[in-house]
């Protein structure tokens, strides 16, 4: 019996495993088995990549630079999303704010997602500070600290940070482009009252990431049953629903620099041990 | 000779189930002339093929309730004219049933919470005496309220 591909990913919902799911039996019936491993948050994923407990892991763009950083640059980022690619963060305001430019948020209070969220707090600070603005000195930060560990992928803290801003209690908030989109149609947002004040340079989001020494055949072997899914497979269809994306792409890494940045320039490794 | 547990007597009753595999995550239980299949242990999606464990678990439950008003409601003078009872479960925490890495807690079943809806031709005080003598002789229901926490409500409709 071939051993199964160990994929590790984190999980805050149940419903995640459908997901999972679908993906195992699809590796499975290709001939290519794989399992899941689930963590409760990217420190400990990571540290079982390293540790070589798992072959894969699903990390959140933080999370990889966490493994970059704990392999000093030993691993690959093989495949991602479509949706992974490309994303930005915006800096949003009440319209009748009177805040016009990033500068007027000088004493006036931010609200972010949870510190280890990257669309959320790592790489809004990071487009402020590059303003000229840094928290605690030019503005306050009214952080939401929600589920530390899982990257912001629940959105809670993101969405606690938006109804801060909504009750008046901040003056703005950083949200994920999607998100924003998403609240927008689903009415979390009025776009009468809330307005963009900035967007973040694009950023790439979470990978499949590899140690160095994954073997080069199992890698492609693994990456052609992943690229044979297809949105036109009713099943396939439903996990990339879920999972939101359309195909799955080669992963990358020239769209992590400037999260790479902010966690240099905020200290976060340091500040995180 | 050894000396009974409370409660019980040497002749009690054994109820039997055989359970099956099959593949995957789906097994058939047998008893006596019956068989059902189950699908999973708990299941997280939209529509399965067969119920899942935690499925069966709360629709016997429900069964059991059901069974019970028929069996007691006429020694009230009850007639019961509809009854249906809504159930749902919950996890102390479900990522410990997924092996969650790092989650604490435990799979186990923490609460379930039920409305029973019942018509009857009978004054109110009557069917809550025809459910308080339901919940006395209800195994399921003495079972499981040793470990988890019940909370059920009687909805009286006309």
């Amino acid at each position: 019996m071939q051993s199964p591909v160990l994929v590790g990913a984190v999980v805050y919902d149940p419903k995640v495993v459908v997901i999972w799911d679908i993906i195992k039996e699809f590796f499975i019936n290709e001939n290519c088995p794989m399992d899941y491993v689930f963590y409760s948050n990217y420190e400990l994923m990571v540290e079982a990549l390293v540790a070589g407990h798992i072959h894969i892991a699903w990390n959140s763009p933080l999370a990889w630079l966490e493994a970059e950083h704990e392999t000093a640059n030993g691993c690959r980022a093989i495949a991602m999303r479509d949706t992974d690619r490309d994303r930005v963060s915006h800096i949003i305001v009440r319209r009748d704010s009177g805040i016009n430019s990033l500068d007027d948020l000088r004493g006036k209070t931010v609200a972010t997602g949870a510190k280890d969220s990257p669309q959320a707090t790592l790489i809004p600070l990071q487009v402020l500070w590059r303003a000229g603005l840094e928290a605690g000195k030019d503005f306050s930060l009214r952080r939401f600290d929600l589920l530390v560990g899982k990257h912001g992928d629940h959105v809670g803290g993101e969405l606690e940070a938006l109804r801060s801003l909504q009750r008046g209690e901040s003056d703005a908030c950083a949200v994920l482009d999607l998100n924003w989109t998403n609240w927008q149609a689903d009415g979390t947002v009025d776009p009468a009252k809330l307005t963009v004040l900035a967007t973040t340079p694009p950023f790439d989001h979470c990978n499949f990431t590899v140690r160095q020494d994954f073997p080069e055949d199992a890698e492609k072997r693994w990456l052609e049953v992943l690229f044979r899914m297809t949105y036109s497979n009713p099943a396939h269809r439903e996990m990339m629903d879920m999972e939101g994306l359309k195909e799955w792409l080669p992963g990358r890494v020239s769209g992590y620099a400037i999260l790479a940045e902010a966690v240099k320039a905020q200290h976060f490794f340091e500040e995180a041990v | 000779m050894s000396s009974n547990v409370s409660g019980t007597s040497q002749q009690e009753f054994k109820w039997k189930a055989r359970v099956s595999w099959l593949a995957g995550d789906r097994s058939t239980a047998y008893t006596r002339n019956n068989s059902f299949l189950i699908e999973k242990q708990a299941s997280f999606k939209e529509k399965d093929p067969s119920p899942s464990a935690i499925e069966y678990l709360l629709g016997a439950l429900g069964g059991d309730i059901a069974a019970g008003f028929n069996a007691v409601a006429p020694r009230f003078g009850v007639s019961i004219d509809a009854l249906e009872i809504s159930l749902s479960g919950q996890l102390n925490n479900s990522l410990a049933l997924l092996g969650v890495i790092g989650e604490s807690g435990h799979p186990g079943l923490e609460t379930i919470e039920g409305r029973i809806y019942i018509s009857a031709e009978a004054e109110e005080a009557v069917i809550e005496q025809v459910w308080r003598s339901v919940q006395a002789r209800s195994p399921l229901l003495n079972t499981l309220k040793r470990c988890v926490d019940l909370n059920f409500s009687l909805v009286i409709t006309m």
